[in-house]
C-alpha cells in the first residue's frame, strides 16, 4: 500500500512537470528509490530473555537471539563480559518491544522446582535488503 | 546388564571430603584430573579416530583401554564417595564425537528426570584430548540437577548467564548428577573433539557415607545448603532448593527419610 501510495505521488508530480515542460533526471532517481525500497522487506528478529522473576526490572539470566535471515545460528558458546541486557527493562530502552510475558498465574508447587526463570520474548521489526539477504 | 567393580577398597586418601560432597550436592558436578600420561589419553584419541563407525555402546570392546580411566584411584575415589562402594557401570555409553563445524546442541537431561533427589546415577565424562572454548566444551548450569524440568521446557534456552563450560585439559573425568542440565557446544576448530559418557550407578541402599565423613567437619559445611547459591533464581525457588539440598545429604548419610 506504502509503495502504491508513493507511485500515485510520483506520478502526480511527474504528469504535473508534464505539462510543464517535462520530466528530468532527478525526478527518474527519485523513481528508481521507490522501486529500489519496494525490495526490502521488514522482518521480526526475536530475543528470547528468562528474568530471575516476572518482574522486568530483575536480573536477566539467560537469552537467545534470533536473527530473521537463513542459516542464522542461536549457538550456545560462553558468556560474554558485556552481557548486553542485565534486566528485560534494559532491552526496552534499547528498542526491543516485549511480545510475551510470563504467566504469573502459573502452576506452582511448594517442594519441587522446575524451570529456570521466567520467559519474556521481545521482537524489533527491522528492514532488510530481500535482494541481499534471502 | 551392569558390571560391578571387584576392586580392593579405593585408599581413603581418594574419597572426597565433607566439603566436596557438600558442593556436590550444591552445584552437581566434580571435576577430576587422572593421573594416566599425556601419551596414553593420546593414543585413546587415535584408537577412536580408526574406528569405522560409532559403536555405541560397544565402545569399550573396541577400546578397552578406557577399562583404565574408570579404575583410576581418584575416579574411582569419587565414585565411591557418591554411589557407595558396590557402585556399577551401566551397560549403556557412548563416544561423543564432535566433527569440525558441529553446531551447539540444545539444552537438556539424559534421559527423563528421575523424580528424586538422591544420587543413584552419575554420568562419568572423559576428554582425551584437551578441550579450549573453541573446540566445543560440554556446557552445563550448575544446581539444575534438582529440576524437574523436561527437555522440551528447555528448548528455548540459548546461553545462560551462569552456565559453566567445561574447557579442560586431556585426561579429566568430569562426573555430574544425571539429572544436571548439559549441552555439548560448537566446534570451531579443524579438530573432532571426543567425549566418552559412562554412567554408574548405585549398588546397594545407604547404610553409612561413604566418604571421609567427619562429623564435626561436616556441621561446618551446613550452613551452605542455606547461603551458597549454584545460580540466580527466584526466592521461592532458593527457599525450596535448600530443602532439596539437605534431603539429598540426609540421603547420602544414611539417615531415614522425612518425606
Amino acid at each position: 500500500m506504502a509503495l502504491q501510495t508513493e507511485l500515485a505521488s510520483w506520478l502526480e508530480q511527474a504528469r504535473v512537470k508534464q505539462r510543464n515542460g517535462g520530466i528530468v533526471e532527478n525526478d527518474l532517481d527519485a523513481l528508481a528509490v521507490i522501486v529500489h525500497a519496494s525490495a526490502q522487506t521488514v522482518r521480526q528478529r526475536l530475543l528470547y530473555l528468562h528474568a530471575a522473576t516476572p518482574s522486568i526490572r530483575s536480573k536477566v539470566i539467560g537469552m537467545a537471539l534470533h536473527e530473521p535471515v537463513p542459516g542464522s545460528i542461536t549457538d550456545i558458546t560462553s558468556v560474554p563480559a558485556d552481557w548486553p541486557f542485565d534486566t528485560v527493562h534494559d532491552a526496552i530502552l534499547a528498542g526491543w518491544q516485549v511480545v510475551h510475558f510470563p504467566q504469573q498465574r502459573a502452576f506452582f508447587d511448594d517442594r519441587e522446582i522446575d524451570i529456570l526463570g521466567y520467559e519474556f520474548i521481545l521482537q524489533k521489526l527491522e528492514t532488510y535488503d530481500a535482494e541481499n539477504v534471502r | 546388564m551392569q558390571k560391578t567393580f571387584d576392586k580392593p577398597a579405593v585408599p581413603t586418601e581418594y574419597l572426597l571430603s565433607d566439603e566436596q560432597v557438600v558442593s556436590f550436592i550444591i552445584h552437581g558436578y566434580h571435576l577430576i584430573e587422572t593421573d594416566l600420561p599425556a601419551a596414553f589419553h593420546a593414543s585413546v584419541c587415535d584408537d577412536i579416530a580408526q574406528l569405522d563407525s560409532n559403536p555405541g555402546d560397544g565402545i569399550l570392546d573396541r577400546v578397552p583401554k578406557l577399562y583404565q580411566v574408570y579404575d583410576d584411584p581418584k575416579v574411582r575415589g569419587v565414585l565411591t564417595s557418591l554411589l557407595g562402594a558396590d557402585y556399577a557401570m551401566n551397560s549403556h555409553r557412548h563416544c561423543h564425537i564432535s566433527p569440525p563445524g558441529f553446531k551447539s546442541q540444545a539444552w537438556h537431561q539424559d534421559g527423563i528426570n528421575q523424580r528424586h533427589h538422591q544420587i543413584r546415577t552419575v554420568l562419568a565424562m572423559y576428554y582425551p584430548q584437551d578441550v579450549p572454548v573453541e573446540m566445543g566444551p560440554t556446557v552445563i548450569m550448575p544446581g539444575t540437577h534438582f529440576r524437574n524440568a523436561p527437555t522440551d521446557c528447555m528448548a528455548a534456552y540459548g546461553m545462560l548467564r551462569e552456565q559453566v563450560l567445561l574447557t579442560v585439559k586431556a585426561g579429566t573425568v568430569a562426573i555430574v548428577h544425571y539429572d544436571i542440565w548439559h549441552a555439548g557446544t560448537a566446534n570451531r576448530t579443524d579438530k573432532s573433539r571426543y567425549m566418552l559418557k559412562f554412567l554408574f550407578s548405585r549398588g546397594s541402599e545407604i547404610a553409612s557415607p561413604s566418604w571421609n565423613h567427619d562429623p564435626a567437619a561436616a556441621a561446618q559445611q551446613m550452613s551452605r545448603f542455606t547461603f551458597e547459591k549454584a545460580c540466580t533464581c527466584s526466592q521461592s525457588d532458593h527457599y525450596k532448593e535448600r530443602a532439596l539440598r539437605q534431603e539429598m545429604w540426609n540421603h547420602l548419610i544414611g539417615a531415614p527419610s522425612t518425606n
